[in-house]
C-alpha cells in the first residue's frame, strides 16, 4: 500500500480504469448481532431472556477488501471480504451455570453490486448491496459457524485522484453497522 | 500531484490513528446483549413483583372505579358495560369495555360476602411485553381508606405465554393482603402474602418461584428451585 501511495501520481495521467480495490476500516461491528438471544441493544425482561444466555463482548474495528468492476456506467459487480474479531464471556442471568469465555474471529465473503450515482465533480457516490457468508472461528465459538452475512451501503463517496482515493461509507448490516473509511485503487 | 499526495497522506495518517483509538468497542454501552447484567435471582424477583404490583392494582383499579361509576348513577358508561345492573348486587357482571384500558374485556362479578371476581383473557403489557395472559382474581373488600378507595384481600391464579416456548402459570398461595396507595401503587411496605410462579418452558416444568411479601420491602422472601 506505501508502494502504490508513494507512486500514485505516475497513475494520474491514465484513463479512468473499469475495476477498483479498495481497503477499509470498519467502525462499530455488529457481527455480534448473530449470536443467540441477540436483542440488538433492546434489554427485554421476558422468561426467555431471565433465563436464556446473553453475551458481554468487546471488539475491535474490522477490515474490509473489496474488488469492483464497472459493468455499466451506473452499475458495477464485485466481492467483498471482511475480517472482525470479539471476545467475551456467555453468561446466565439465572442458575448455576458458570461463565464461558469465547474468542472468535469472523470471516464474511459476499459478492456484491455497485450503483453508481452522478455526482458533483469532486467526489463520486455510490450505493452497494452484498450478501454472502458469514465464517465464525476459534477455539471457543458462540453461535453457528456459518451463518447469512449481508450489508447495505446506503451512501458512500470517494474523492481525491482518478487512481487513488479516499472512501468513506456508511454501512448497515450484520458485519458492519457503522462507518468504513479507507483507500482505493482503480486500474 | 502533490495536492493529491497531501490528501493521500492525511487519509492514511487518519487512519492509523483511528485503528489505535477502536481496540477496544464495546457494542450497547455496558457491553451487554440480550440480557441484564443482574445479580442472581433479581429479573425473576422483577418479574414477581411486576405480576404482584402492576397486574394486580391495574384490576384493583378498574374494581374500584366501576364503584366511582356506580355512585355516579349514570344509565351508561364509556368504561364498563353496566347493563347487568347494579354491581353492587350479588351476581351482577360488568365488563370493562373502554379501548384504551389495558384490561380491555375483563368481566368483574360480585359473588357477594364483600367479594368480587374479576376475569381477563387476552393480551397485556408487563414489564414492557405484551403477551396473552388468562387469570382469575378475586378481590375481598377490607377497610375503607378514603372515597371508593379500600384495602383489599386478593387471591390469583393466571398464565402467561411467553415467546420461544416459554409460558409460566402464577397463584397465591393465601390471601394477600394490599394497603393500596391513593395513586394505585402499591405500598410494600402494606402488602402481605405469597406468591408462587411456575416457568413451564415447551410444557415442561423448569422452575419454581416463591415470593413472601411481609408487610416490609426488606422482610420480603424470594426463593426459586424450590
Amino acid at each position: 500500500m506505501a508502494a502504490a501511495i508513494l507512486t500514485a501520481g505516475s497513475f494520474g495521467a491514465k484513463a479512468q480504469g473499469k475495476n477498483d480495490i479498495n481497503l477499509y476500516m470498519g467502525f462499530m461491528n455488529s457481527a455480534y448481532t448473530t449470536l443467540d438471544n441477540s436483542s440488538s441493544g433492546y434489554l427485554r425482561q421476558d422468561l426467555y431472556s431471565i433465563y436464556e444466555p446473553y453475551y458481554t463482548i468487546s471488539s475491535g474495528p474490522s477490515f474490509t477488501l473489496d474488488y469492483n468492476r464497472r459493468i455499466l456506467s451506473w452499475l458495477g459487480a464485485g466481492i467483498q471480504a471482511n475480517y472482525s474479531y470479539m471476545n467475551g464471556f456467555k453468561q446466565y442471568n439465572i442458575g448455576n451455570a458458570p461463565r464461558q469465555e469465547f474468542n472468535q474471529t469472523m470471516l464474511a465473503f459476499l459478492p456484491q453490486v455497485k450503483f453508481f450515482i452522478p455526482s458533483p465533480r469532486h467526489f463520486r457516490l455510490y450505493a452497494k448491496l452484498a450478501a454472502g457468508m458469514n465464517l465464525n472461528l476459534g477455539e471457543t465459538i458462540v453461535g453457528e459457524p456459518f451463518s447469512f452475512a449481508w450489508d447495505i451501503v446506503p451512501i458512500g463517496f470517494e474523492w481525491g485522484g482518478q487512481v487513488v482515493f479516499g472512501i468513506a461509507e456508511v454501512s448497515l448490516g450484520n458485519v458492519i453497522t457503522g462507518v468504513r473509511i479507507g483507500l482505493g485503487f482503480r486500474f | 500531484m502533490e495536492r493529491s499526495m497531501k490528501k493521500i497522506s492525511l487519509i492514511t495518517a487518519a487512519i492509523l490513528c483511528l485503528a489505535g483509538c477502536t481496540k477496544e468497542y464495546r457494542p450497547n454501552g455496558n457491553s451487554i446483549v440480550g440480557g441484564y447484567e443482574y445479580y442472581a435471582y433479581s429479573p425473576a424477583r422483577e418479574y414477581m413483583m411486576a405480576i404482584a404490583d402492576n397486574m394486580v392494582t391495574d384490576v384493583l383499579e378498574e374494581l374500584e372505579t366501576a364503584f366511582k361509576v356506580e355512585e355516579l348513577g349514570n344509565p351508561t358508561s364509556l368504561r364498563f358495560d353496566k347493563s347487568a345492573g347494579s354491581i353492587l348486587e350479588q351476581g351482577i357482571i360488568w365488563k370493562v369495555i373502554a379501548q384504551e384500558r389495558a384490561l380491555r374485556g375483563m368481566t368483574i362479578k360480585n359473588i357477594g360476602s364483600d367479594t368480587w371476581e374479576m376475569a381477563f383473557e387476552g393480551p397485556y403489557s408487563l414489564l414492557g411485553d405484551i403477551y396473552p395472559v388468562n387469570f382469575i382474581m378475586k378481590a375481598k373488600r377490607g377497610s375503607l381508606i378514603s372515597g371508593n378507595h379500600y384495602n383489599w384481600g386478593v387471591t390469583l391464579s393466571g398464565n402467561r405465554t411467553e415467546r420461544e416456548g416459554y409460558s409460566c402459570t402464577y397463584a397465591t398461595s393465601n390471601t394477600v393482603l394490599y394497603t393500596c396507595t391513593q395513586d394505585y401503587t402499591v405500598g410494600w411496605n402494606n402488602l402481605e402474602g405469597t406468591y408462587t410462579l411456575t416457568v413451564i418452558l415447551n410444557q415442561q416444568p423448569i422452575d419454581l418461584w416463591a415470593m413472601v411479601f411481609k408487610g416490609s420491602l426488606f422482610a420480603t422472601e424470594f426463593t426459586r428451585g424450590i
